[in-house]
């Protein structure tokens, strides 16, 4: 039957060719756009690492005269301020690389006899509970670690497995930025924005005398009015004088990153959409009319004793493979993507949007051959017959 | 032959000609509903989608105001500060030369950059070393964004910020609504005047509200309206703020810094847009004069300029540099474009192979009576064109309502896209094309059909 199939596929080879070459370009489109939304979405599935709902950031732009004392007592005092109102839960410090933010701070080096990429935080005591990191191993910046004799940093799980599967890493000295102490692991801290890759990270101890720009994070009570924003800039503009600052609200930030990914997934699954309608009508009309035509076949068929079955199975046979055809041509160009590795991107992504086109072009074509072929098989051999 | 002296006028015949075809045209879309829907749907759609795409291309890269003078625009955004070292290689070269191992070393030297820093170029930079460059009409320097908050009877506004100079408002052309710009002296003499935009006006005095000669207070300090400009999107960078202040109300310490990079940008308004490139060689020139602040830190200087498109492609693209991200920008656009016009006019061309077969007898009938080939083609063209402007017309009121619900809808925050001459032009062009390209094949293939098949394919 195959066989036979294949011939009167050559028979109609222009037709063919056009449908072949249709579904080629459906397949690539497809593919490329279905990759590109399964990998951020997978990047969406992991978890950020930290709360958002009731976190609040200032941040701080120190002046260009910065004095050490002054620095390290404007922060005390702000703490102590800030963390006696009864609507503020805790607040901490870091540097001001913020989520959701566009900055980041990364170091390479291979002192330790491999080759380690890290970002940078630099955060003091306070930071973890404010933001709500999750420590799952070890303990995070305290007194007790800080005034070691080398200076303690906590990492993140994915830098933990990435560079120390095999070893306890707690306790571990490395060379980053001179020796450092690891002292505890964070289960995540994907500060970019939901749909980043999430990046091997390491936080610093920021000690109290440093002058780097700051962010204050502040967590505060649910339900807080919105109104009790305007104490805690009353608070600060006076207690750091000087200091340019603003607030962020850590969900709206959280958001308004997000939509910059969301917008162009949804315009691209909505543009693939109509694209993926409009190749089913125009299969469906040039099927219905092939099919039409092919009457006196089928009705010859059906009076040797055919069943309508098997006219429905020669029809879906024949366009499932001249649809191969086209996605096998496809998928030889897919495939150059992941082997090429032009993107940074888990070669399973590639797999996904491959699989996941191929379903959505079988399945299409599936129903836009049953609907005519059906029809057709209901065709009374006499009638038929007698047509021709 | 011709006997009948109205149809022995060529022009006439040809008007009788086109009118019968546009006839026929329509007898024909009105005989197989179902097919003229699959192509009127997929023409329509296609060219609302390019449609929108091209008038948001047009609203961030187009030459209209602000940056109506955007082709003789140069930006001024990046400065590269490099440290290079000398790097040396010793290669070892071995021959053999009559049985006997000779070696040759040659000693390789390259420069290599050990460390980057990338960032705005300084006030003092565009002061003091760029503000008087060759070939440049008008030049200003403006800070990058800045952000306040501002406690209105208990609400919090966050105001977006820009402190520039007077002749930021000769070099963009904002529409003011009210009032107008403050000038030099103001400038100079840092008087309290500032320009706030419309979202800012109905956000600080509320809706229906005047607000010039009113006081904004921003930043600790009291200003004086005097002038309102239209709001602009977000992602017009550079232009895009909710109230723009004299430069000299910025902290004096960061006006006298003394490094090179700092927060602000420049953008130089050349004569003409074919200085570009010598400005641009003006500026790699610059880089070997301007003294370093710290050369044992940093020992070469790059300034990076940008003109609007290479800015967005840069912008979009981080790429190493403008030249790579142009190439990727062009890539994924023109490919996405160009898969997107291609995949629904192969389709429309399968549909139209299918449909013209069954008017096999009509051509079988009208080549017997001596049609020719090339009056087939025409014919067949000409249906097409009729069908593809149908569907163009269609798409472009697809297009208007889609616009409207995007602007509506705010989802692509205070991007306002237009439906303006250009976008339409540029869909009637892809139009056009779409319509040839699509009924070509098709209409060769049938004009070409042997007048005895086309009959008797009729009979079958």
């Amino acid at each position: 039957m195959i066989r036979q199939i294949f011939k009167m596929i050559w028979n109609r080879k222009r037709q063919n060719s056009l449908i072949i070459i249709e579904m080629f370009f459906a397949f690539l489109i497809l593919f490329v756009v279905l990759s590109f939304v399964f990998y951020q979405l997978e990047n969406y599935r992991s978890p950020l690492g930290f709360d958002t709902e009731d976190v609040w950031i200032a941040q701080l732009s120190l002046p260009t005269e910065r004095d050490s004392a002054g620095i390290v007592n404007t922060k005390r005092s702000l703490t102590q301020a800030l963390n006696a109102m009864p609507e503020i839960v805790t607040t901490g410090f870091s540097f001001d690389v913020l989520p959701f933010s566009n900055s980041n701070w990364i170091t390479t080096n291979d002192d330790n006899g491999f080759e380690l990429q890290t970002n940078i935080i630099k955060a003091d005591e306070g930071f973890a509970d404010a933001m709500g990191l999750d420590i799952i191993e070890g303990e995070w910046f305290n007194e007790s670690n800080t005034n070691g004799k080398y200076s303690p940093m906590v990492i993140t799980k994915l830098l933990r497995d990435t560079y120390f599967k095999d070893s306890s890493v707690v306790g571990r000295i490395i060379q980053l930025d001179g020796e450092q102490k690891i002292v505890g692991v964070v289960d995540h801290y994907k500060y970019l924005g939901e749909f980043e890759e999430e990046r091997t990270l390491s936080f610093f101890y920021m000690k109290p005398e440093d002058d780097d720009n700051l962010g204050l994070v502040i967590r505060i009570q649910p339900g807080t009015p919105p109104a009790f924003e305007e104490t805690v800039n009353r608070t600060i503009r006076n207690i750091a004088r000087g200091w340019d600052f603003v607030i962020y609200h850590e969900e709206t930030q959280r958001k308004r990153k997000s939509d910059q990914t969301w917008i162009p997934i949804v315009a691209l699954l909505s543009i693939c959409g109509f694209l993926v309608f409009n190749i089913a009508l125009g299969l469906l009309g040039v099927l219905m009319y092939n099919i039409k035509k092919r009457r006196a076949e089928i009705g010859l068929r059906r009076a040797l004793g055919a069943p309508s079955g098997n006219i429905i199975a020669q029809f879906l046979l024949e366009m499932m493979i001249i649809t191969s055809i086209g996605v096998f041509i496809g998928l030889i160009f897919a495939v150059q993507l992941p082997i090429m590795k032009i993107f940074e991107v888990g070669n399973h992504i590639f797999i996904y949007g491959m699989l996941a086109s191929m379903a959505i072009i079988f399945v299409l074509v599936a129903i836009c051959t049953l609907y005519p072929s059906t029809q057709a098989s209901q065709i009374h051999p006499a009638l038929a017959l007698h047509e021709e | 032959m011709c006997r009948v002296a109205k149809f022995c006028d060529p022009t006439e015949t040809e008007k009788k000609m086109f009118k019968n075809y546009i006839k026929l045209a329509f007898k024909v879309m009105g005989r197989n509903r179902f097919y003229t829907f699959i192509s009127l749907f997929g023409i329509s759609f296609t060219l609302m989608i390019l449609m929108v795409l091209t008038a948001f291309l047009d609203d961030q890269l187009g030459s209209h105001a602000p940056f109506d003078k955007a082709d003789r625009i140069s930006f001024l955004t990046r400065v590269v500060q490099r440290h290079m070292v000398t790097d040396t290689t010793l290669v070892v070269d071995s021959t053999l030369q009559n049985g006997v191992m000779v070696y040759d070393t040659v000693e390789n030297t390259n420069e290599v950059s050990r460390s980057v820093s990338m960032s705005d170029p300084s006030f003092k930079l565009l002061n003091e070393y760029l503000d008087d460059m060759p070939y440049v009409e008008k030049m200003t320097k403006y800070s990058t964004r800045h952000s306040f908050d501002i406690f209105l009877n208990s609400n919090k506004l966050t105001f977006s910020g820009i402190y520039n100079d007077a002749t930021y408002w000769e070099v963009f052309s904002f529409n003011f609504i009210e009032g107008g710009p403050y000038y030099a002296d103001d400038v100079k003499n840092r008087l309290p005047k500032a320009v706030i935009s419309e979202d800012a006006r109905l956000a600080y005095f509320g809706s229906g509200e005047k607000a010039l000669g009113r006081e904004v207070f921003v930043n600790q300090t009291n200003f004086e309206v005097v002038g309102v400009v239209e709001s602009l999107s977000p992602s017009k960078q550079s232009l895009h703020a909710d109230v723009y202040m004299p430069y000299t109300f910025m902290r004096p310490s960061v006006l006298k810094e003394n490094s090179l990079q700092g927060p602000f940008e420049g953008a130089f308004l050349l004569g003409d847009a074919s200085e570009l490139p010598l400005f641009d060689d003006e500026l790699r020139r610059m880089e070997e004069v301007i003294p370093l602040p710290n050369p044992d830190e940093y020992n070469k200087l790059e300034l990076g300029s940008y003109d609007l498109v290479e800015r967005f492609a840069f912008g979009m693209f981080y790429e190493e540099d403008k030249e790579d991200s142009m190439r990727v920008f062009i890539l994924i656009f023109g490919g996405l474009m160009s898969l997107f016009i291609l995949l629904p006019t192969l389709n429309l061309i399968n549909v139209n192979v299918t449909r013209i077969m069954e008017r096999s007898s009509e051509i079988g009938v009208r080549k017997a009576f001596g049609a020719n080939t090339q009056h087939l083609l025409v014919q067949f063209l000409f249906e097409n064109v009729i069908l593809t402007l149908i569907g163009g017309v269609l798409g472009c009121l697809m297009a208007l309502g889609l616009i409207y619900l995007i602007n509506d809808s705010n989802i692509l925050t205070d991007l306002t896209l237009k439906f303006n001459p250009t976008v339409f032009f540029y869909g009637f062009l892809v139009c056009l094309f779409f319509g040839v390209l699509s009924g070509l094949l098709p209409a060769l293939r049938m004009s070409r059909l042997h007048v005895v098949s086309a009959l008797k394919e009729n009979a079958a």
